[in-house]
This record gives C-alpha cells, sequence and structure tokens, in this order.
C-alpha cells in the first residue's frame, strides 16, 4: 500500500498510501490553488448565490407554509421574501398579501465549489473535467439544501407584532431543520469537498 | 468503497446529531468549548497580557474586542468527520485508537491557532476577519483533518488492509 519511493505518491498515482511527502505537497498545491479559486468564486458570488437561492426557494415553496418565496440580492447578500400562506395568514390575523425579509449570506453554503477544485486541481485528477462537474453538481445541492434550511429556520422562529411566534414547529421538525442548518452551514461545505474529493479518489483505485 | 461511504455517512450522521441534543450540548460541546476559550486565553497571555476571557468570549481588556467561540468554531465538527474516516476504513482497532487521540491533537493545536489569530486578526481588520473566520479556516481545518486521515491510512498494516484497496 505505501509507496516505494518516499518522494512519489501511491503506486496508482492517488493519495491513500502515498508518502508524508506527496500528503503534504499536495496540501500546500491545495493551499495555492485555493488563492485563485476563491478570488474567481468570489467574483461570481452574486449569480452563484442566486442560483442556489432560487433552488432553495423552490425549495421552500414545495415543503414549508409559505404561499410564495421570492429572491433579491441586496448589499451582497440575498434577501428572501416569504409570503406566508393563507392558513397562516388567516390563524395569525395577519395583513393579506404580507411577506417577510430574510436577509441570507450564501457565500457561507457555496464555498466549498471553490475548495472541491482546489483539492482535484492539486492531485492533477484523472478526467478532471467531469469529476469538476459532478461534485460541483453536489455541493451546489447540498448549498441549496443548507439554505433552505437557514430560510426556514429565520422563518420559524419569526415573531409578529405583539411578539407572539409566528409558528410553533413541532419537536421532530424543528431538530430535523436544525440537523439541516448545522449540516448545510457549517459541516457539509467545508466537509463535503473532502469526502467527495477523497470518494472519487478512492473509487479511480479499486 | 460503497461500504466505507455508508459507514463514514452513517457514523458521522450520529455523531452530529448527538452533538445537537441536549445532553451533547450540555457534557461535551459546553464545556470542551469552554475549554478551548481558557485555553486559547492562556497561550495569547504568554505574549499578550491584556487578554481575557468570560465562560466562552475572548476579549482584549485594552480595545474591548470580544470574539465569542461558538458550534463551528470549537473543532469538534472536524473531529466528527475525521472520526467518521477512520472509523469508516478498515483496521485493527489499536490503529484506530492511536489515529483519533493524535488526530484529535491535531486538529485542535490548528484550532487553537485559528482562534488565536482570529482574535487578533479581527482587532486589525474586520473584512479580514470575516474572510478568514468563514472561509479560510474552515478549509484549513478540513484540509487538517484531510492530511491527518492521509497520513493514518499509511500506519495501517498491510494485512489488515482491503485487497482492493
Amino acid at each position: 500500500m505505501a509507496a516505494d519511493d518516499p518522494a512519489q505518491g501511491a503506486p496508482g498515482g492517488g493519495l491513500i498510501g502515498a508518502s508524508p511527502r506527496a500528503i503534504l505537497a499536495f496540501a500546500a498545491k491545495a493551499i495555492a490553488w485555493c488563492v485563485p479559486l476563491f478570488a474567481l468564486w468570489y467574483v461570481a458570488a452574486q449569480p452563484l448565490s442566486l442560483a442556489v437561492s432560487k433552488g432553495a426557494a423552490r425549495l421552500l415553496d414545495v415543503s414549508a407554509p409559505v404561499e410564495r418565496t421570492a429572491i433579491e440580492w441586496r448589499d451582497g447578500r440575498v434577501t428572501f421574501l416569504v409570503a406566508p400562506d393563507a392558513s397562516t395568514v388567516y390563524a395569525r390575523n395577519l395583513r393579506p398579501g404580507v411577506s417577510f425579509e430574510i436577509p441570507i449570506d450564501a457565500r457561507k453554503q457555496t464555498y466549498g465549489v471553490p475548495f472541491f477544485l482546489a483539492l482535484l486541481l492539486a492531485a492533477r485528477a484523472r478526467r478532471l473535467a467531469v469529476k469538476a462537474a459532478i461534485g460541483c453538481a453536489v455541493l451546489l445541492a447540498f448549498a441549496t439544501a443548507g439554505i433552505a434550511c437557514e430560510v426556514a429556520i429565520a422563518y420559524a422562529t419569526l415573531r409578529i407584532p405583539g411578539g407572539a411566534p409566528l409558528f410553533t414547529p413541532g419537536a421532530v421538525s424543528a431538530t430535523l431543520v436544525a440537523l439541516g442548518f448545522q449540516l448545510g452551514s457549517i459541516l457539509l461545505p467545508s466537509a463535503g469537498p473532502i469526502a467527495l474529493w477523497a470518494g472519487m479518489e478512492a473509487t479511480a483505485r479499486t | 468503497m460503497r461500504r466505507f461511504a455508508v459507514t463514514f455517512a452513517v457514523v458521522a450522521l450520529a455523531l452530529f446529531a448527538a452533538e445537537l441534543t441536549p445532553a451533547g450540548q450540555a457534557w461535551v460541546v459546553e464545556p470542551w468549548t469552554a475549554s478551548i476559550a481558557q485555553v486559547s486565553m492562556a497561550i495569547a497571555k504568554l505574549f499578550d497580557p491584556n487578554v481575557g476571557a468570560s465562560g466562552v468570549t475572548l476579549y482584549s481588556t485594552t480595545n474591548g474586542f470580544a470574539v465569542t467561540i461558538l458550534a463551528g468554531c470549537n473543532g469538534l465538527e472536524a473531529m466528527i468527520v475525521l472520526f467518521a474516516a477512520i472509523a469508516a476504513y478498515p483496521a485493527p482497532w489499536k490503529h484506530r485508537a492511536a489515529g483519533i487521540v493524535v488526530g484529535t491533537l491535531a486538529i485542535q493545536a490548528l484550532n487553537l491557532v485559528r482562534i488565536v489569530s482570529l482574535f487578533y486578526l479581527g482587532q486589525w481588520s474586520p473584512a479580514a476577519f470575516e474572510w478568514a473566520h468563514l472561509y479560510g479556516w474552515q478549509v484549513l481545518i478540513m484540509l487538517d483533518v484531510l492530511i491527518v486521515w492521509l497520513l493514518w491510512l499509511r500506519t495501517i498494516p498491510r494485512k489488515a488492509l482491503p485487497a482492493a484497496a
């Protein structure tokens, strides 16, 4: 399993079983690739954030008690305009047509994309374009779900005039949304690229 | 490969869910996070006497700048990812235990550097703090996890490895 030449990677060319020197060189290359890729990602933040937020809005439309969810780009952030469904408006005695503004920094959920590409480029992966396309699609799907959970938490904890909560979610649904938020905002953007890259690396060697 | 992926996902999700429970928060997350704040303060005090800590908040006694260590800042998520990756890979239990101990030390050492650096970065530039906090250090901590895991794989005896891996 271990490479015979300590300066080289593993026999199959991958990093699983590679020498410590090869592993550290890979890490240094990944950090170096992160610099230009994060710059490009930052430049593309607006269209990327709007694209995943649009998906998150559709996800909320079909899974949460909302009439419709619209999105706008304001001051470097995505603002979700969430209109409660008719039963919520009636039950809470809200003004018809009311909508709540929920600003989200969608970059928190999408920075895994440049990180993943940096890992692929640092490892000089074979079939780079295919792996990049699949990985980015998966990471953007994670980002969409993470943003939807973040907006859902903000929406579920809104208070109407008078201080009463807009919703009183059940324990199970509250836990699931909280878990989705934690996974989508904290774990998946950083661990997702590593897991995807390692999965592709291991698959290429078997 | 499929077995590794499934085991990794199951262990990671189970540990992450356990971390979110009230018991997990009260017995593990809160005391761990408070310890991290205390150790961070002790490290910062080595070269800066104007640092204090209150609970999970680290503050400067000269300019009032403060950072609060929250979930996602205590290194526990990175440790969960490493534990799941080590648990999912076929290896003797002795090697798994050693990997978890050494990996925990490696992750927490870098996390302390992260917290102390963010504390001073925030006093210098809020924009740089935000970048480093939200993106830069997140990437470096996970890269640390990956390096530890790849290095740990080399310590597994050849006879314990699956033929196809």
